[in-house]
């Protein structure tokens, strides 16, 4: 997949259009107002200013890149097949991450995670499957649960 | 100071601060040969694990990874042209035509040597540097703190990345999630959006694990599935081929001390990292050398000179951390993350608050170079077979880690997805060239910024101008040595790029 300089240019006017949002119509409703006694500057003068470099540097970036001499130039972000196969692993880890750990837990949800990565990725052996399952569950386990003493997410089982 | 000294020294003597430091080492070898597997990253990943240490032992553990990691980093550069850890990119150069020739062992053991002895360089100098910069630090007030923050700030945003506006631009998206939580000069919480979890700010470990270990893990992941590597690695028989003879280290001596101080002056600056470092290194070796025609082709000086580079710079890059509170690289922002985690805050005053810890660090550090030599010797073998592991098996048990790891600090699974999102946020980072290290380093500092702001403010407020900054010398010398560092930093970089 590519990115011509023209997209990336409004990907970046679309981060100054953010900071602008941030400042207006965030900023007021998060940030508490001082009592009016405090000395130097206000508690939102610092993520202004942060805010302010962002949006500077974004700007001047945007500029600079339709203001290159070849327009049409791309950038290569993915290779061929990359972009889907990316798409499909950050998938799996969210859902892992987000609903699988929750739901399951870490000792269903793991082995089943880096199975189905893993045989995606390429890895059609069983036995290999297998043991790089059970092999990161026990480190993980032995360091975290043993040696930590840290309960991992039980999922349903943790009534 | 003595007393602290011997007490530090009997903390380091347990075996309990031998064992994982050595065990650090170790991992670090081993890991740092796997290209893609940063010492960053291992670093990142194992720094959960060191809050249940105390701070001598998981601060050593930390850095013996680092030092581990940039020496395994050059074994991947010898052998398959493929470096371990970007510090290793410039050891390719003279390091990987000597393994073609077949001789990859001597090419090692002069990595080795070199490494050590810039360890060993940088360490020293950290030693006797921290201390001396940490009295000036205390004696200086709030603009200075605040022009020196801000000059690192600006060198890191300027030298980070392709152009100094991603770099600025990253640092200023650092700056805005340090804002986030508590006002470190009212305590009011702020921008928490009403999530109790973000009261005080964003967590640092799943934030830092997030950034440095996802986008990698899913860039491996997502590459083509015959990613292992199918280059042979091949000895030559002939016995001196695979032996380091003392007139090859004589050659090469002046170029270790030349090249340690330069690795030192880059550590000492904050935002250069070891790449640069070798870089340089390994240009004024090859411009000042009698064998200049043989750079590139195979030539041990050129090896030497990379290789003491990046590992003193691996060393005096906690200069700034320990001096003035400032993490030089990502590996330091991890370190100073590590401190954290002891509720010990770094900067000038932590040798007044935990000075027995500080030179328990010191002392570990030494013997951690020590068993860098020691451990190198036996590893070269091992790590033939270590570039053998497939990627596939790894990075998936890896990103488990890294989940683990965050949920392991506070049993949060919110913190989890704090993980995930700023493992997404540095996965598009890194896809359009968007530096890391900015926006790390000044989530890190923007504590120390926003106070020292807040008390130059109240001082300029009491002195009705901003100008009485100029009468204040410490402030005009500052502000001449930022104008210089600058200046220089740029055109370092520029000669690097080139």
């Amino acid at each position: 997949m590519k990115m011509s300089k023209q997209v990336e240019s409004l990907f970046y006017l679309a981060i100054a259009v953010t900071c602008l949002f941030l400042v207006f119509m965030v900023f007021p409703e998060n940030i508490p107002q001082g009592t009016g006694d405090r000395q130097g500057v206000s508690s939102g003068f610092f993520p202004t200013m942060a805010v302010t470099i962002i949006f500077i540097t974004s700007i001047l970036e945007a500029i600079s890149l339709t203001r290159s001499k070849d327009k049409n130039e791309v950038r290569a972000i993915w290779s061929e097949g990359d972009v889907k196969r990316a798409a499909i692993i950050f998938a799996a880890c969210i859902t892992y991450v987000f609903i699988a750990l929750e739901t399951v837990g870490f000792y269903i949800a793991t082995p089943v995670f880096l199975i189905g990565v893993i045989w995606f990725l390429g890895e059609k052996s069983w036995w290999k499957l297998i043991t790089a399952a059970v092999v990161v569950i026990l480190i993980v386990h032995f360091l975290l649960a043993v040696q930590l003493g840290v309960t991992l997410p039980q999922g349903f089982f943790s009534d | 100071m003595l007393d602290a000294v011997l007490e530090a020294a009997s903390l380091v003597a347990q075996p309990e601060t031998i064992f994982f430091v050595f065990l650090g080492i170790i991992v670090g070898q081993i890991l740092g040969v796997i290209p893609g597997l940063t010492a960053t990253m291992v670093m990142a990943l194992i720094m959960p694990i060191t809050f249940a240490m105390p701070i001598w032992v998981g601060v050593p553990m930390l850095l013996g990874m680092l030092k581990g990691a940039l020496f395994g980093g050059s074994l991947a550069a010898i052998f398959i042209k493929t470096p371990g850890t970007p510090a290793a990119m410039a050891t390719i150069l003279d390091g990987h035509p000597l393994a073609q020739q077949g001789k990859g062992r001597k090419a090692a053991k002069l990595a080795l040597l070199s490494s050590t002895f810039g360890d060993v360089f940088g360490t020293l100098c950290l030693i006797f540097a921290t201390g001396f910069l940490a009295t000036i630090a205390l004696k200086l007030g709030p603009p200075e703190l605040l022009l020196i923050a801000l000059s690192a700030l600006i060198v890191l945003g300027t030298v980070s990345g392709k152009s100094p506006r991603l770099g600025l631009m990253s640092a200023g998206a650092g700056l805005l999630l340090a804002s986030i939580g508590l006002d470190p000069v009212t305590g009011v919480s702020r921008l928490n959006f009403g999530i109790t979890q973000l009261l005080s700010g964003i967590e640092l470990i799943p934030m830092l694990i997030g950034l440095l270990t996802i986008p990698e893990i899913i860039r491996r992941m997502e590459q083509n599935q015959n990613n292992t590597s199918k280059t042979t690695v091949s000895f030559s028989e002939k016995p001196e081929d695979n032996k380091l003879h003392w007139w090859e280290i004589k050659k090469t001596i002046r170029t270790l001390f030349r090249s340690s101080a330069i690795g030192t002056a880059m550590g000492a600056i904050p935002g250069l990292g070891a790449n640069i470092a070798a870089f340089i290194g390994y240009n004024q070796a090859a411009t000042s050398s009698k064998h200049s025609q043989n750079f590139g082709k195979g030539e041990i000086e050129g090896v030497a000179a990379t290789e003491s580079a990046n590992s003193s710079e691996g060393g005096a890059n906690m200069i700034p951390l320990l001096a003035l509170g400032i993490p030089g690289d990502t590996a330091v922002a991890v370190v100073a993350s590590a401190f954290l985690l002891h509720g010990i805050t770094v900067g000038p005053t932590v040798f007044v608050e935990a000075p027995v810890e500080i030179y328990a660090i010191f002392i570990a550090l030494f013997i951690a170079g020590i068993f860098n030599f020691i451990v190198g010797q036996g590893l070269i073998p091992i790590a033939t077979k270590v570039l053998q592991i497939k990627q596939r098996l790894l990075f998936p048990s890896v990103f488990i880690m890294a989940v683990a790891g965050t949920f392991g600090m506070r049993a949060s699974l919110f913190d989890v997805g704090i993980m995930m999102l700023f493992g997404f946020i540095g996965y598009v980072m890194v896809k359009l060239d968007i530096p890391l290290i900015p926006l790390l380093i000044a989530f890190l500092i923007g504590p120390m910024v926003e106070k020292n702001l807040q008390r130059t403010s109240i001082l300029i407020d009491a002195n009705d101008s901003f100008l009485f900054l100029f009468q204040r010398p410490a402030f005009l010398i500052l502000l001449v040595v930022f104008i210089l560092m600058s200046y220089l930093v740029i055109r370092f970089q520029r000669k690097v790029s080139t």
